[in-house]
């Protein structure tokens, strides 16, 4: 291992190549923070300036775009309420409110904390555990993935516990949703009524950018609001996360962590995923669970630990079995090819020093991001002071040609202003826009993996449910929602026996 | 209340309608397996009953606080706003625009009403600001990105390849 490290030292600690990491890192938060630019797409632009670069060299490079690009959709979406990609929804909820109260710096450096600290935690297990996590998470086939993705819209309910039932039907609005499109099993059309554009589903970034960024601007159009800087002027950096406020998220930190990377080894489970399910497993946990979408601290710190641990999670099956976790690892996986690098169990013995240089890059990576994002935060920071007239359209400006990048197509701008409308007469209505994205996230994974099982299984359900490893994770998804329900009945019952 | 009680009609009487659809459109499964319009039915069924939980959890509501059923809350009344309205028919319009006249001319059609909208007022505020995002907006996708913005047609057509050629 030492040898290892000391391979990949000799590559990475030079002039050139810190230098060529630094522009990786600043382009991936770059690309990470413009809406409709994702993590996938920032790999694929990058991809030609790899050629002529050395093998290692280009690897880094191109894991440094990766890792900073899931870092830089933080910054829009506390700033403008944009998710820059879809890891990033889950911070809109607690880091736009405490950008609007003045906390901007405070909610920025979170998240970029919280991305370093998440970012490092999987490489580092990537790099020491790759194998024996592998071989875990070969056990996990369609049935346990779908439990896990029931285990997300199990605890839909915690987005919002006072309105339980209009929390609950959002989600299910967002599972229907996901639905429109050509059937990934059979192929069939589903719900698009003739219309070419709904072929390939409700593209889940233009929903998002609608429902968050489009609702928020068009409502001040009735309801004009300042938002407010920061108590020192505006400027971001002076506004930092305390030692004793980075103290009380040391166990969020640890567990979305852990959380985050067992996720983002899972195949078809990515950044996204891991970031919805941190931050309702935190909500769940959470003594204090109302605070979360009021602009808290622990509502970012979550999903941005464990998007960014995602990160390195998908790293482990691609490096260690050659099985790509998600699209941005499979535009990886390809660049790898090309770059000679032999992905698979012999990696370790055939090619450690690209091993080595991938785990040294994400640390580098991971580190040199806080500082170059809190640049750029900087830079988009200065905007929140522009009078709104003109900062909303601008906000408005971003969101539609996002919308349009993501497939070069002017449907998913309809598309997105469509959200934003339902996003209007959902808030009105009492309805949740994060648990109707969370069904529109999740639901893909549950109903592909379910009826995948079941095909299996020859249409044996109890086959599919039985499974150990399913009944494990199923058995958590009720102890979690029965137990909230049935304790403090059962608390009130000892109480009044006492009495 | 009637805020409340229209919006959860419609929501039932589309979710009833894609229930119908997919019961027209779906063919049977022959593999044992899970159809097609299995899981959305089965979704949409929950819907519907939820709906009609919140229906009438609505009207209960609004009959213990003594609401009349034509009342409106001022939220509810702000979101029927014209303005609110008139936004949106503009974000709906932008994207037809940009098929015909290119995004130049359809960015600076559309952010001039946006900006008056969002508050803006004064005649050198709403061209200044219109032109700048344009600008900006169209260096970062065009330039930096690469993402080819349409071009229209005609005339808007010639001017967007003439401004292409200096990238």
């Amino acid at each position: 291992m030492i040898e290892m490290l000391k391979m990949g030292l000799v590559i990475i600690c030079t002039p050139t190549m810190i230098l060529m990491l630094t522009v990786a890192t600043a382009t991936g938060v770059l690309f990470g923070a413009l809406p409709g630019v994702s993590a996938a797409m920032g790999v694929t632009l990058m991809l030609p300036f790899s050629y002529s670069m050395g093998n290692a060299e280009g690897v880094a490079f191109l894991v440094a775009v990766y890792c900073a690009a899931i870092t830089g959709g933080g910054i829009t979406a506390i700033l403008f309420r944009i998710p820059g990609t879809p890891a990033s929804a889950p911070t809109v909820f607690d880091g736009y409110p405490m950008a609007q109260k003045g906390q901007t710096g405070k909610a920025l450096a979170t998240s970029l904390i919280s991305s370093a600290i998440g970012g490092i935690f999987s490489a580092i297990v990537m790099f020491f555990l790759s194998k024996q996590l592998s071989d875990i998470a070969l056990h996990f086939g369609t049935a346990e993935l779908f439990a896990v993705a029931l285990l997300g819209l199990s605890i839909l309910t915690s987005l919002d516990s006072e309105k339980p039932l209009k929390t609950f039907m959002s989600g299910i609005m967002g599972l229907i949703i996901a639905t429109i499109g050509i059937d990934s099993v059979t192929g069939v059309k589903r719900l698009t009524f003739g219309v070419t554009s709904l072929l390939s589903g409700i593209p889940m970034i233009s929903v998002m950018i609608g429902m968050f960024a489009l609702t928020e601007v068009i409502v001040r159009i009735v309801s004009p609001i300042e938002m407010q800087s920061s108590s020192n002027d505006g400027n971001v950096s002076n506004t930092f996360l305390s030692v004793k406020e980075a103290l009380t998220l040391k166990w969020i930190w640890l567990r979305q962590s852990v959380m985050g990377t067992l996720i983002g080894i899972l195949p078809g489970a990515g950044a996204s995923i891991a970031a919805f399910l941190g931050y309702v497993a935190e909500v769940k946990l959470s003594k204090e669970p109302e605070k979360f979408g009021t602009g808290c601290l622990e509502g970012i710190a979550a999903p941005e630990t464990a998007n960014n641990a995602a990160t390195g999670g998908a790293m482990i099956p691609l490096l260690s079995l050659g099985i790509p976790g998600g699209n941005t690892a499979a535009i990886i996986a390809s660049a790898m090819t090309m770059k000679g690098m032999q992905l698979g169990p012999l990696l370790m013995s055939k090619q450690p020093d690209l091993l080595s240089v991938t785990f040294l890059s994400m640390i580098f990576v991971n580190i040199v991001m806080v500082f170059i994002a809190i640049g750029i935060a900087k830079i988009f920071s200065k905007i929140i002071n522009l009078p709104y007239c003109g900062l909303g359209s601008f906000i408005i400006m971003l969101c539609m040609t996002g919308s349009f990048a993501i497939q070069n197509n002017v449907a998913n701008m309809t598309i997105m202003v469509i959200a934003g409308a339902i996003g209007i007469i959902f808030i009105q209505m009492g309805f949740s826009p994060s648990a109707f994205i969370l069904g529109l996230v999740l639901g893909p994974i549950c109903e592909t993996n379910l009826r995948r099982a079941v095909l299996i299984a020859h249409g044996n359900y109890a086959k599919v449910f039985t499974r150990p490893l399913t009944l494990i994770i199923v058995s958590v998804c009720v102890i979690v929602n029965i137990i909230p329900l049935v304790w403090p009945k059962i608390k009130a019952m000892q109480l009044k026996k006492n009495s | 209340m009637i805020f409340e009680f229209v919006g959860n009609t419609v929501l039932l009487l589309v979710s009833i309608f894609f229930f119908i659809n997919l019961q027209i459109k779906t063919p049977p499964p022959t593999d044992g397996g899970m159809s097609a319009k299995t899981w959305p039915q089965i979704l949409l069924m929950v819907l519907i009953v939820c709906i009609i939980f919140n229906l009438i959890k609505v009207y209960k509501k609004g009959k213990s606080e003594g609401k009349l059923f034509f009342e409106m809350s001022e939220n509810e009344k702000k979101i029927l706003s014209w303005k609110i309205w008139a936004g949106i028919c503009l974000c709906f319009a932008y994207p037809i625009g940009l098929r015909y006249i290119g995004f130049f001319a359809a960015s600076l059609i559309y952010l001039l009403p946006m900006i008056y909208l969002l508050g803006g007022r004064a005649k050198k505020t709403l061209i200044s600001w219109s032109l700048g995002i344009a600008i900006v907006v169209y260096i970062v996708f065009r330039m930096i990105l690469g993402v080819p913005l349409p071009r229209g047609t005609g005339v808007f057509r010639e001017f967007a390849i003439w401004l292409e050629s200096f990238i």
